[in-house]
């Protein structure tokens, strides 16, 4: 796997394919021992699980600090979906990613144990984040309380 | 061998959970279970079901519970009344001077729990409710962070969810509305799951850290089941919370369907450390077994019990188990037999009652926070006038 791109899109294909039915929660745990921008990460593990779920990004509470590298977001969506989605600064296992996605008839699941073995962690890919989903992760950071998404968070 | 040595009273009997406890402990030699009994004004069926039980252990069925704590001679009482009944049940049985076997979630309200703390610390009785704790997956956990191998813990991920139901029937675009204080927990057809199911990693992680949740956001949803969705009562709920000195920790739980998951469920856990992480999965170390047998299928649904919440039920419908996924690890002591210990040992559970009242109050906190759509800080708020 040269980035996550390549897991990203087989989660879409999956979901696409609809054996899981409609995809109502994802938990997506992303974990690298090396320094990375939390908010742009987040922003844009967020758009690859709005993606996933296909719909409308409506609030967003996040708790850790961009600082110490903990940070996680509950993700609530329009239309009532959920999403747990987290980044963690430390020595990960196999390629760092813990993945579910759950249907209302089947689940998906990857975890490190599942990637390459002895891969490290693997890279995110480089496509710029949203920026209107950045500016509302640093918000929810900053407020320490649940933050509505005006815009920009369409699936 | 020895004569055994405690008399148990078991206080409900089939459609719940002291199918598997009596089971426990009619195993072990230490006991002897002497009566089915239970509060003398239930319904019918409820008391049907009581005398099943006693029919199939071959003993008693006392019709009044008040009876039958002071008639008999009782050392503990196991305790499987529902949520909605199970604290003034245990606090009689405290108030008699019995030890305390309680099911799981420990009673629906905070003033519940703390009556119940407060009547087994006056009794000074042991008590303990059913957890994961005697797992050896769980201790090997407690092991570690006490090592010291992880460094500081940074953060706690987890996720617990029942492989069980026939899924696929929630109605979407149904805005679910949280009710604070929760009034239903437990029916035939749904249980609350962030409280039924919610409560072992909130538990888990309690035990593991030690540490106090000082916050607690929660979000609660109808996504699987109609039947839930009709008693409204959620199958699904995360929480983002924060313990004290502000460690980040995230649960997702709840009833996904009998063929979302290889074997029983989803239970894992994920503690990062500043040193390294450990994920903890109930289903490792594991044999994946693929052969030329038919696939598993679901079993029919029993009317009765269209969740497969009870052992009874689904042997009634002949439900298959699931192989492909065989344990590589001994199943470890049982809950009942850990129980055992501490009265042989004269010491309190590590699940005692004032221990899971924490985790109610963290269950509460969720509940709020799911039906205002707010943060909640703990301890919650005690009215200070009762």
């Amino acid at each position: 796997m040269r980035d996550l791109s390549e897991l990203h899109f087989a989660v879409l294909c999956t979901v696409a394919s609809n054996r899981l039915g409609q995809p109502v929660f994802v938990r997506y745990l992303w974990q690298s021992p090396e320094k990375f921008a939390v908010a742009p990460r987040l922003a844009q593990m967020t758009a690859e699980v709005r993606d996933w779920l296909g719909q409308t990004l409506d609030r967003v509470y996040a708790i850790g600090t961009a600082a110490s590298g903990q940070v996680s977001l509950a993700l609530q969506f329009r239309g009532g979906f959920s999403a747990l989605v987290s980044v963690a600064r430390g020595q990960a296992h196999g390629d760092g990613v813990e993945l579910l996605v759950l249907g209302n008839k089947g689940a998906l699941y990857h975890d490190a144990g599942h990637a390459v073995i002895g891969a490290g962690p693997a890279p995110y890919s480089k496509e710029v984040p949203d920026p209107a989903l950045v500016a509302v992760i640093r918000k929810a950071l900053r407020s320490g309380k649940p933050e509505p998404v005006a815009s920009g968070a369409e699936p | 061998m020895s004569k055994p040595r405690y008399d148990i009273l078991l206080v409900t009997g089939s459609h719940t959970h002291q199918e598997d406890y009596a089971v426990a402990f009619a195993a072990d030699p230490r006991c002897r279970i002497i009566a089915v009994t239970d509060e003398a004004d239930i319904d019918g069926k409820r008391r049907q079901l009581n005398m099943r039980l006693a029919r199939a252990l071959d003993i008693p069925y006392l019709d009044n519970l008040k009876d039958a704590l002071k008639r008999q001679r009782v050392d503990m009482v196991s305790v499987c009344a529902p949520p909605e009944r199970r604290a003034r049940i245990a606090i009689a049985c405290a108030e008699a001077g019995k030890h305390l076997y309680l099911d799981k979630p420990l009673v629906p309200r905070l003033e519940d729990a703390d009556d119940l703390v407060a009547a087994v610390r006056k009794a000074q009785v042991r008590s303990h409710i059913f957890s994961l704790i005697t797992r050896p997956w769980a201790r090997a956990a407690k092991d570690m962070m006490q090592s010291g191998r992880l460094g500081r813990l940074r953060a706690i991920h987890a996720d617990t969810f029942f492989a069980k139901g026939h899924t696929g029937t929630a109605q979407f675009g149904i805005p679910r509305q949280e009710e604070y204080p929760p009034r239903r927990q437990q029916l035939v057809e749904a249980k609350r799951e962030l409280d039924n199911i919610g409560v072992y990693p909130i538990s888990m992680i309690r035990w593991l850290t030690g540490r106090m949740f000082r916050t607690a956001y929660a979000i609660t949803a109808n996504y699987f089941f109609k039947e839930h969705q009709k008693h409204q009562v959620e199958d699904f709920g995360l929480l983002a919370c924060t313990l004290e000195d502000g460690l980040p920790v995230t649960i997702s739980a709840g009833r996904i369907g009998w063929t979302s998951h290889p074997a029983g469920g989803v239970n894992r856990l994920v503690l990062v450390g500043s040193k390294r992480t450990l994920v903890v999965d109930a289903n490792r170390p594991r044999l994946e077994v693929y052969t030329d047998d038919p696939p598993w299928t679901p079993p029919p649904v029993n009317p009765e019990d269209p969740m497969g919440f009870w052992t009874s039920t689904q042997e009634a419908v002949r439900i298959r188990p699931k192989n492909t996924w065989v344990p590589a690890a001994d199943a470890g002591p049982r809950d009942a037999g850990y129980f055992l210990d501490c009265l042989d040992a004269d010491r309190e559970s590590e699940m005692s009652v004032p221990e899971a009242a924490l985790t109610t109050e963290v269950l509460l906190a969720a509940y709020r926070s799911a039906a205002s759509g707010e943060v909640v800080t703990l301890p919650l708020p005690r009215s200070p006038v009762r």
